[in-house]
């Protein structure tokens, strides 16, 4: 390993033994010219105040460096979507100035990141409902003229063509019924009109129907009221997870529970599947990262890990209104 | 609403720290706390590297106090650093309180040995709690009547 590589402490207390021994073995030398009779012991006393004053130096050094080095680790690993992640500001008072704005500049970025990210998910959101509408409201109606238009065709003589105007029109309500599915998916209508239970249960039903997985649902009977937000971020986290589940748990049944949590909800989505291991290894982060940035946004707090007994559990807990 | 508040603050949750000798003391505390306050409580296990070996012992530790405990216990096993990793896992589960071990020494033991906390109160905002280790005296009252009759 080259020197220049080498930890701070490390060169810095390479020097000082270097130094340090040269000066003792001078010593020795000068002790020897001046004293005909320089004894061995006398170089023992010698190498033992060496050994003394390297270990006192390499001590003082890390007790000094020490913090420099947990500060270039955090640096390198910090990651915003884990907030509150600070040092202790030890060490000298120049370091512990340095730890203290390091940890001062984290709070400004996790603020700045808090605010920016808000934005763009209102601004993803507002977009999705959009497209959503235009889906709904144009595609939709021009694929439903078009049905009109081929029903006035269907009375045709020609079997050949009668057979030929029924198959486009199965495929012109398949492409209507996948038009007004991801129009639903981009806005869901039902948090808006009837609530996040109803929802879920919206949800939960349609993921059944298109994946053949049966989901055994827990909602409280009473939960404390969510802001908008929060609401919508327990619903994707929910919509996220099945959608990991019907990709790549290869599972047979699915637990989805909503209940109280400490002056917060609770959402669990717990699989039976293949496991976390194996699902991210198929999946990579299997929208992880966004599940995170949804729940850092309303201050809640977001667990991916195996559960008890096999297969992955998600849990959100995201705070009531107000609290 | 008052009623659904009142019911919704017993439910909050406890992470502890079940990695080293004292984890299995600190485990009872913390299952103690829990049936007392309604908490949550979740045991983390924190494997320093990702040998088989040391993640399998980890998991029969990890499970043997949990079932030892009872049903209500949830268990996280993780990987690397352990300040870190329980700041992580607290982060996770929406801990209320983060409880750890210590070893008992000084004269008589009088002093608690516990380096982790101090870099586990920097590494998170949530409050760290040290559960003394079973060589202490108990009083015979409260939350020490439960760790007596569970430990």
């Amino acid at each position: 390993m080259r020197f220049s590589r080498l930890p701070l402490l490390w060169r810095i207390f390479a020097v000082n033994a270097a130094l340090l021994v040269i000066a003792g073995l001078l010593l020795a030398l000068a002790r020897g010219r001046i004293h005909e009779s320089f004894a061995f012991l006398e170089g023992v006393d010698i190498a033992i105040v060496l050994v003394v004053m390297l270990g006192a130096n390499f001590l003082l050094l890390r007790h000094i460096l020490g913090p420099i080095e947990r500060l270039v680790e955090r640096m390198r690993s910090v990651d915003l979507l884990r907030p509150d992640q600070r040092l202790a500001e030890r060490g000298g008072s120049e370091v512990a100035q340095l730890v203290a704005v390091f940890n001062q500049m984290l709070e400004r970025l996790e603020t700045e990141r808090r605010v920016s990210g808000q934005q763009a998910l209102r601004a993803q959101e507002s977009e999705r409902a959009r497209v959503s509408r235009s889906l709904h409201d144009e595609v939709g109606q021009v694929l439903t003229g078009v049905l009109l238009q081929l029903d006035s065709l269907a009375g045709s003589r020609d079997p050949g063509q009668r057979r030929a105007v029924e198959e486009t029109k199965r495929a012109v309500r398949q492409a209507l019924e996948e038009v007004r599915r991801i129009a639903r998916e981009l806005r869901p209508e039902m948090l808006e009109h009837l609530g996040l239970v109803s929802a879920l249960t919206e949800l939960s039903r349609r993921f059944t129907d298109q994946s053949g997985i049966p989901v055994e649902r827990r909602f409280a009977d009473r939960l404390p009221p969510l802001s908008d937000e929060a609401e919508l971020a327990v619903y994707r986290v929910a919509q996220e997870s099945l959608t990991n589940v019907a990709r790549h748990a290869d599972a047979s049944r699915v637990e989805l529970g909503l209940e109280p949590g400490a002056n917060s909800v609770v959402l669990r989505v717990v699989d039976d599947g293949r496991g976390i291991a194996e699902a991210r290894a198929l999946n990579g982060n299997g929208g992880l990262r966004g599940m995170r940035e949804r729940a850092l946004l309303v201050s809640g707090a977001l667990a991916v890990k195996p559960a008890r007994d096999g297969g992955v559990e998600v849990r959100l807990e995201v705070p009531a209104a107000g609290d | 609403m008052r009623r659904i508040a009142e019911e919704a603050r017993l439910r909050g949750t406890v992470v502890c720290d079940v990695t080293d000798s004292e984890g299995r003391n600190a485990a009872v505390f913390a299952h103690a706390l829990g049936t007392r306050l309604g908490l949550r409580v979740v045991l983390a296990f924190v494997v320093d590297g990702v040998g088989a070996a040391a993640q399998e012992t980890a998991t029969s530790t990890l499970t043997g106090i949990a079932n030892e405990l009872g049903d209500g216990v949830e268990i996280r096993l993780e990987v690397g650093d352990r300040v870190e990793a329980l700041a992580r896992v607290a982060g996770e589960e929406g801990a209320d309180l983060v409880i750890v071990g210590a070893r008992a020494v000084g004269l008589g033991g009088r002093n608690l040995r516990c380096r982790l906390v101090r870099d586990l109160e920097a590494e998170t905002a949530v409050p760290v709690l040290v559960a003394p280790p079973s060589t202490r005296r108990r009083s015979e009252q409260r939350l020490a009547v439960g760790i007596a009759t569970s430990g």
